[in-house]
């Protein structure tokens, strides 16, 4: 257990921009353990925070009100891998990508693989469904989650589902996945292995602008085309790769896509032949394919180097998360980009367009710009994401950071609804307190929450 | 809303019980005001779609009311450039795959009967089939809904996006929970392109063992396969002469299909048969008197010796068809079967042998859980009461 300040200071923020330090951090090695945190807390009367690397954007792992951090950095085994049946046991605090290297000895792999895979958990990755570039065809997280083990809010360990689905009993697996810790927290779960593809085949195709860019995907995705991933970076993005990591992407581009398909070597080559001809028809002007595995993971190094890259720009960032349907993309980047411009921000866009979600990233210097402007800037964003049919996250998690959006899209009979299910698993609020559902007060004192807050009334009218 | 003298209400019989009152909901708001007026009068309600996985479950406690969504059905709103839909919860699977062929789509899900099976149903029911190995759950595939909770409240989850972690996943909750926590009224799809080609494959086989054997190396091969199945014993002579057929479909361009088509068959003695099969493999278990679908270990499927069977490996699935089973048997099979993390689920059996085993099993999450979201969702109890754990 840690608990002096200097301990907590690097548990007091996650990386999006609230920030609030932890009463006590505990890091337990067993799930009985865990279950003893639990029953401790209870007793104490104060909440539960489980973390796993910290990489969140949306303070879903920040501590309120006095909680207590519970670390799953000592849980991190991977017990079992099942060949035949294509599924692994794994306990929550084992790293994405060490995962997938490990089900690769059986040529198998761990699909979500979000941009912080090298350093974020499964435990972490199931808190907020985590997607990554190739939820585009495989889906996120849930969609890979078989079985929990969790202990409860009442600190027993109990079991949902198991390594197969549709075992007997409501499917509450669905519901904890991207619950961010509320229900309970994970000690185990069976997580489906999908066999590795034969043939991958990576290029990206170059545009005068965005808008061709975005047309093209559009395209794609409505030719009955699923690539792998589809990613777009801008003209920003590319400047900042070419400047921090000579990246050699053309100055001339306004945009770019990032196309990955994957299968068998004959499918493979039939999908680039009609994606490169959707490509050149939108106006691409440039292709470039990567030859060997080496080229492919530059290319893949640029698209996950690109958020670094930018610190170069301005120190700060503010990365959005919104996804509105595909066909409402070029609409939806054009109104971004003007209400970036309106408030004077240098935007980068490099985000998962294949579906529909979008990262705007507002660039600014916190040590200048206020905090609360982009604050507003991005709840004007969000709320053009929203009025296109599109939702909050696409992966990162509602948090604290958007939980008072949440009535933007949903009426108080649908956030009943969630709060039944919550309060089914929590009925005193003690896990994870003030995250996902407006209203809650644990974390009302934060600052960053009570502008947001107030951004959230005054904008939707 | 249709309310009905002359509707015969034994045709909405479960396990010998007759409702008092059949309401036909031709819209969302039908539905609500039923399920209300439920609440007020303090009367259980039964939903019905297809009825395909309508005798799936304990029989329920209490059942006045069968309550009919089959006329709610339609296409609400097609997005075909972004691969979705959102349709009526009542439209059938068939109606559904009409409206998208056209477009060179499909939802991606293979039930029992599709021209009956409702899409609510085939969430509501976690309806299986050919198309999990490939495409998995339909719940995967189910990205909003809107649904009439139990006491009555008109709720929507989710949304018509493909990626969406906003909020609570209340729609894949209510996947599998067989209208015993909501109405599902309507739903939003995302859809797949239908492949350039499909080809299907049998090998007929001596007896189980070598289709287990060739089952595995297939499986460990790792060949793209679009569905697999292998049937076993008497259960029809056109489609398994041999007592042992195994099934594999094959989908994708031309070139691909004619790859793994070599590939496969050095597996086994495969020879082309008909892409409608796989609806008649999809119907056997829902047909069958007795039918026990066992949640089963690959590795571990030569350990169970039913007499007639669906099996449906890698997605560790056997539905199990034998002519009868006496209570005690069953009790060791499913003990058995539960030892090794599986379950054995009674689909369809006589009514008195349901009543002495019960459908489940042991459930698979806890009891309180179980009952705190049946009491938050259905405080009343009107929602099918006593059909799930």
């Amino acid at each position: 257990m840690l608990s002096s300040p200097e301990d907590l200071l690097v548990f007091e923020y996650d990386a999006g921009f609230d920030r609030n330090a932890p009463s006590a951090v505990v890091v337990p090695g067993t799930a009985e353990e865990v279950a003893g945190v639990v029953r401790a807390a209870r007793d104490a009367g104060v909440g539960v925070v489980p973390r796993g690397a910290g990489t969140g954007l949306a303070g879903g792992s920040i501590a309120c009100g006095g909680a207590v951090v519970v670390s799953t950095s000592r849980l991190r085994r991977i017990l079992a891998i099942d060949q035949e049946s294509r599924a692994a046991l794994v306990e929550p605090g084992v790293v994405n990508l060490d995962l997938s290297n490990a089900a690769r000895r059986h040529g198998l792999f761990f699909a979500p693989d979000p941009s912080s895979q090298r350093v974020s958990t499964i435990g972490g990755n199931i808190g907020n469904n985590a997607g990554g570039p190739h939820a585009l065809r495989y889906g996120s997280v849930v969609q890979h989650v078989l079985g929990i083990e969790m202990v409860l809010a009442d600190g027993t360990i109990a079991s949902f589902g198991g390594r197969a689905p549709d075992l007997p009993g409501y499917d509450c697996v669905p519901l904890i996945v991207g619950s961010e810790g509320t229900l309970g927290i994970v000690t185990k779960a069976w997580v489906r292995l999908l066999p590795v593809p034969e043939h991958v085949h990576t290029f990206l195709a170059l545009f005068p602008d965005i808008e061709t860019g975005a047309l093209a995907a559009s395209r794609i995705v409505a030719a009955g085309i699923v690539p792998a991933a589809m990613e777009m970076l801008d003209r920003t993005t590319m400047g900042a790769l070419n400047a921090a990591f000579d990246a050699h992407l053309p100055e001339e581009a306004g945009s770019l896509l990032l196309i990955e398909v994957e299968g068998l070597t004959e499918e493979c080559t039939a999908q680039v032949a009609r994606i490169e001809a959707i490509c050149a028809a939108a106006g691409a002007f440039g292709a470039r394919t990567a030859a060997t595995a080496e080229e492919r993971e530059l290319l893949w190094k640029a698209r996950k180097l690109g958020y670094a890259a930018l610190a170069r720009i301005k120190p700060n960032n503010y990365l959005h998360d919104a996804v509105v349907p595909r066909t409402r993309i070029p609409e939806v980047l054009r109104q971004v980009n003007a209400i970036a411009e309106r408030y004077g921000y240098v935007t980068a866009n490099m985000f998962h367009i294949g579906d529909g979600n979008l990262h705007p990233i507002l660039l600014f210097d916190a040590r200048t710009e206020p905090i609360e402007r982009v604050m507003r800037a991005s709840a004007e964003i969000l709320r053009v994401a929203v009025d296109a049919g599109g939702m909050l996250s696409g992966e990162h998690g509602i948090g604290i950071e958007k939980d008072e959006f949440m009535r933007w899209v949903f009426s108080e009979d649908d956030l009943g609804a969630m709060r039944r299910a919550r309060d089914a698993f929590d009925p005193d609020g003690r896990m994870n307190p003030g995250k996902i559902l407006p209203g809650g007060e644990h974390c009302a004192a934060i600052a960053t929450t009570r502008a947001k807050r107030a951004l959230a009334g005054e904008m939707w009218v | 809303m249709g309310l009905t003298a002359d509707v015969d209400l034994e045709t909405y019989a479960i396990d010998g019980l007759v409702p008092t009152r059949h309401v036909a909901a031709g819209s969302v708001d039908d539905v609500v005001a039923a399920i209300r007026e439920a609440n007020e009068t303090r009367t259980a309600v039964v939903l019905w779609g297809g009825g395909t996985r309508i005798g799936v479950g304990d029989p329920p406690r209490r059942y006045d009311v069968a309550l009919d969504l089959r006329g709610l059905a339609g296409i609400v709103a097609h997005e075909p450039a972004d691969l979705t839909i959102t349709v009526l919860a009542g439209t059938t699977m068939s109606a559904l795959s009409d409206v998208l062929r056209p477009h060179g789509q499909r939802w991606p899900v293979e039930v029992a009967h599709p021209g009956r099976a409702t899409v609510g149903g085939t969430l509501a029911g976690a309806a299986g089939g050919p198309s999990r190995y490939r495409y998995f759950h339909p719940r995967d595939r189910t990205i909003g809904c809107q649904a009439v909770l139990g006491d009555g409240t008109l709720t929507r989850a989710g949304g018509r996006v493909v990626k969406n972690v906003t909020g609570y996943d209340l729609t894949r909750l209510y996947s599998g929970s067989y209208g015993t926590l909501a109405a599902l009224v309507e739903l939003t799809l995302k859809l797949e392109p239908i492949p350039e080609r499909t080809l299907t494959l049998r090998a007929d086989l001596p007896d189980p063992s070598f289709g287990y054997r060739a089952t595995r190396e297939l499986l460990r091969a790792r060949h793209q396969l679009d569905a697999i199945a292998m049937l076993m014993g008497d259960v029809g002579e056109d489609i398994c002469p041999t007592w042992t057929a195994l099934y594999v479909r094959l989908a994708g361009t031309g070139a691909v299909v004619d790859r793994l088509r070599t590939a496969v068959g050095s597996h086994a003695p495969f020879i082309e048969a008909p892409d409608d099969v796989w609806a008649r493999i999809a119907a056997l278990p829902a047909d069958a008197p007795l039918s026990l679908r066992a949640v089963w270990p690959t590795a571990k499927a030569l350990e169970l010796y039913p007499q007639r069977a669906v099996w449906y490996p890698g997605v560790d699935v056997m539905h199990v068809m034998d002519d009868e089973i006496e209570p005690d048997q069953l009790r060791s099979l499913r003990a058995a079967v539960e030892a090794v993390s599986g379950a054995l689920v009674v689909e369809r059996a006589p009514a008195d042998l349901r009543r002495a085993v019960g459908t489940w099993g042991t459930p698979r999450v806890p009891a309180v859980i179980s009952e705190r979201l049946r009491s938050a969702f259905d405080p009343n109890g009107v929602l099918a009461p006593g059909r799930m754990p």
